[in-house]
């Protein structure tokens, strides 16, 4: 590895951490929507494999940490990832301790950084001797995938109904295109798709914004109140005598531990599921226990979404997570410069993926814990006097049209709405994401399944 | 000082909750076309001097968020307050 890929690897995490940052801040962005077109545009943009890593492992490590952040603040949800932590990080707030909770997320983070890295990495090795066969099986790996997360999740049967239908989609409009000559015989639109799933809700929303009927029933408020402490601008200590208390601290550190084998399962779901857990074992009291909740959650975000990346990714080379399907989507396809058969997994030694990890996911913390702690208050106060959250709804439908036609010209952008406004109103009706995206990636094989039977 | 109602499902309140926070349906008429207008500009002047369509189509849309950063208001109330106990009384309603 010469010096200059590690200033590139360094630039790349810096960039992410700053542009993060602010991201982060802005209240109700979803990771995946937010983490997945930036991705892409990285690895279209020709950058090489490590740089790629260490910007993504970055942006997830700041992305995770900062969401969390208008929560104990403002009380106001930063992303998906944060909805675990509101109910505690609310109270907390309304005891005054919002830069004590900041704290303590921020160095549950670290925790839960420093604790699932190295063991994600051990079970990629563990999966290593099973990974050949399992790769052979990809299809059906990944159909089984799908099938598995609908059954993990909320809404089984109408997750499952939503399968077929869906891999229909998937695989009749890329036909429809290469029929027409919109795309050569060779070229995927995968990622379009892959957009257009993530855009779908939000889509949803805007298109009922034009249906009178519609809009009078959706929420209405005059302003959405954000009221900052004075203190939270003033305080500035970095390194107070205890961050943790010792079981917050270990509790952390075993939840993460426990939550790095569950890789499939969905970030959101064991972040609830772990962190409530850890919290109610708390016995002293609603602050104690509201303040266990938010460093164990905080961990928790961080170890699933890294070992929902990092195992998939170093084993396998193929998606089978629900992180690994979504936000980290364009590190295993993204054409035409990343497939299945020629991505991270099949570029880079093990060396060089723990270098990448390990170089974006310390860095980040670093950083990120010194940004959380000074400077959450006046970011967050910029963040919600000036960036208008329609000037962030237009970027985001902007900036996957633009892929959408960069990838097969205008048809495409109305094929990208097509699937968008199928996945937002499948997810409405409550099919999870993890299962939209694992459909796309198993399309392929269902529909061979499929058309056997015709 | 107008708006210390929380979101509810008046039709009377003038901004919508759209992906968890408020806009104004007008307001965002007016970013979606001044972000369409800047990336549709970015990507005709990529087309006609053979650029890079990603670098420009990104540079568009980039620039369309600064220039409606600067166009709309946030619909937020944003107060600093002295004593958090305060704040909370109305603040943990939402």
């Amino acid at each position: 590895m010469t010096a200059s890929m590690l200033l590139a690897m360094l630039a790349a995490v810096l960039a992410a951490v700053v542009l993060y940052s602010f991201i982060g801040f802005i209240p109700g962005t979803d990771e995946t929507s937010v983490l997945a077109p930036v991705t892409l545009t990285v690895v279209l943009a020709g950058a090489p494999p490590q740089v790629v890593l260490s910007f993504f492992i970055a942006a997830i490590v700041t992305l995770n940490l900062m969401n969390a952040i208008p929560t104990a603040l403002v009380g106001l949800p930063g992303g998906v990832m944060s909805a675990p932590l509101m109910e505690h990080a609310v109270l907390l707030r309304s005891r005054g301790l919002a830069a004590t909770t900041i704290r303590k997320m921020a160095v549950g983070s670290a925790i839960g950084t420093v604790v699932s890295i190295p063991l994600a990495f051990v079970l990629a090795g563990l999966l290593a001797p099973i990974a050949e066969p399992i790769k052979a099986q990809a299809p059906v790996i990944l159909a089984a995938g799908a099938v598995l997360l609908a059954l993990l999740g909320h809404n089984r049967v109408l997750s499952l109904l939503a399968i077929v239908p869906l891999a229909l989609m998937f695989s009749a409009l890329p036909a429809l295109y290469r029929s027409t000559g919109i795309i050569g015989e060779d070229t995927s639109v995968n990622i379009s798709f892959f957009l257009g799933i993530t855009v779908g809700p939000m889509l949803i929303t805007l298109l009922e914004l034009l249906n009178r009927n519609r809009r009078a029933h959706l929420p209405h408020g005059t302003l959405t109140e954000a009221r900052f402490s004075r203190s939270g601008f003033t305080s500035t200590e970095l390194r107070p005598h205890r961050l943790v208390t010792r079981s917050e601290g270990w509790w952390s550190a075993a939840m993460a531990a426990l939550s790095t084998p569950l890789f499939v399962l969905s970030p959101v779901g064991l972040t609830f599921l772990l962190g409530e857990s850890a919290a109610a074992r708390a016995t002293k009291g609603p602050v104690q226990r509201a303040e266990r909740a938010v460093t164990v959650m905080s961990s928790l975000t961080h170890s699933t979404y890294l070992a929902g990346v990092i195992i998939p990714l170093v084993a396998l080379g193929i998606p089978i997570s629900g992180v690994s399907a979504g936000p980290a989507g364009p590190l295993f396809e993204a054409a035409p410069v990343y497939t299945l058969d020629h991505n991270l997994h099949h570029l880079l030694s093990t060396p060089q993926f723990i270098t990448a990890v390990t170089l974006g996911a310390l860095i980040a913390v670093a950083i990120t814990y010194v940004i959380a702690v000074r400077w959450s208050s006046p970011i967050t106060h910029f963040v919600m006097r000036r960036i208008p959250h329609e000037a962030v709804l237009s970027l985001f439908v902007v900036l996957i049209l633009v892929l959408a036609y960069i990838d097969a010209g205008v048809p495409n952008m109305f094929g990208v709405l097509l699937v968008g406004i199928v996945c937002g109103t499948l997810n409405r009706l409550g099919v999870s994401y993890g299962v939209q995206f694992m459909t796309l990636y198993a399309a392929p094989g269902i529909i061979s399944a499929l058309a056997a039977l015709a | 000082m107008p708006g210390s109602s929380p979101t509810s499902l008046d039709a009377q309140a003038p901004n919508i909750e759209v992906w968890n926070d408020l806009v104004s349906a007008r307001d965002l008429l007016v970013c979606l076309v001044v972000s369409a207008v800047s990336a549709v500009v970015a990507l005709g002047i990529a087309i006609a001097t053979g650029g890079q369509l990603l670098f420009w189509g990104l540079g568009g849309c980039v620039l369309g968020f600064v220039i409606n950063c600067f166009l709309v208001r946030p619909k937020r109330e944003v107060r600093i307050v002295e004593d958090m106990q305060d704040a909370s009384e109305k603040g943990a309603g939402q």
